[in-house]
């Protein structure tokens, strides 16, 4: 049987969290969208299992990326992360010191979708089953 | 809790456009698509009909994006208005936690709006860096070491969203409300 990696994206512009979603649905994940961070680790506290990774903006009111992810790390330390951010890359990264994680990517917004796609699928080692499935 | 109002964009902005010299308020907004009304509007009137010159401090969108909603919005001519210094658009990461204190920088500028001729000088700092490097204790000891009324050709308005607001403590709000000459919030 094949399982279908799970993909939990968060981001306070809906629209950008819902172009990202699109396109990964086309190849054959299962694409949860939030705009609000507290949202997104309630969903995760009771789907982990499911979920193999996260992208998930920066700058976002209430709980930041970084705040986020630590918080989903203590819940799963395996999940995989993918930033992304319009803002400069070098101002993240003290940040995701501070919590001592580790992170797949940091991808600048705008970004190339082709190229947020192929890194995805580089990175779920089920990628090529789930657009089977 | 005292001393908030629920206001509109629109009444916002011509109460503190006739606001004094000196004030320090605070503003919560519900969402971007909100605030980017209020400061549009305020930064229009206050540069083109009230002599006044504007800094604002955006955390949650970029300074280009600040750039493009007041010329989108309002028309406003960001590049003429940048280039003689009427308008500034500084990220607020940088502008708290960088290598210039804020402090310093906004008495600066305040000096320099008076070289240039203008009767006044707004600020609008949104406060999410704060939040965002989990320095919310910092945050409250901060504003509270600000004064309550400039001694200053200024306005402060400090800028709150919403859900940053809602992660201090009761103590911390009302420390904040206390301190602040008034706060305000954008209804949608």
């Amino acid at each position: 049987m094949t399982s279908k990696s799970e993909i939990l994206v968060i981001d306070d512009n809906i629209d950008i969290a819902n172009i990202v979603k699109l396109m990964l649905e086309n190849d054959g994940y299962n694409v949860n969208v939030f705009d609000d961070p507290f949202l997104a680790l309630e969903y995760f506290k009771s789907n982990s299992n499911e979920n193999a990774l996260v992208i998930t903006d920066v700058r976002m009111p209430g709980m930041s990326g970084p705040e986020l992810v630590a918080r989903i790390k203590r819940i799963k330390p395996e999940t995989k992360i993918i930033f992304m951010t319009a803002f400069d890359i070098s101002s993240v990264k003290p940040e995701m010191e501070k919590y001592d994680y580790e992170v797949a990517e940091i991808f600048q917004k705008p970004m190339l979708m082709r190229t947020l796609r192929n890194f995805v699928n580089k990175i779920l080692p089920n990628a090529t089953d789930a657009k089977k499935t | 809790m005292k001393n908030i109002n629920n206001i509109n964009t629109d009444e916002a902005v011509d109460r503190l456009a006739k606001s004094e010299q000196g004030v320090h308020y605070m503003i919560i907004y519900q969402d971007l698509a909100t605030l980017r009304k209020f400061y549009s509007n305020y930064t229009k009137k206050q540069i083109e009909d009230n002599n006044e010159s504007i800094l604002i401090n955006p955390f949650y969108e970029t300074t280009d994006d600040v750039r493009q909603v007041l010329s989108n919005n309002v028309n406003l001519n960001v590049f003429k208005y940048e280039k003689e210094e009427t308008l500034s658009i500084k990220d607020a990461l940088e502008i708290y936690f960088g290598k210039e204190t804020d402090a310093y920088f906004k008495k600066r500028m305040a000096i320099r709006s008076k070289e240039i001729g203008k009767d006044n000088f707004s600020i609008m700092n949104d406060i999410g860096a704060y939040p965002f490097k989990g320095k919310d204790k910092e945050l409250v000891e901060y504003e509270l070491s600000l004064p309550k009324v400039f001694d200053l050709p200024l306005k402060r308005f400090c800028i709150f969203h919403q859900k940053d607001f809602d992660r201090l403590l009761e103590e911390q709000k009302q420390k904040l409300i206390d301190h602040h000459g008034m706060t305000i919030i954008l209804d949608k």
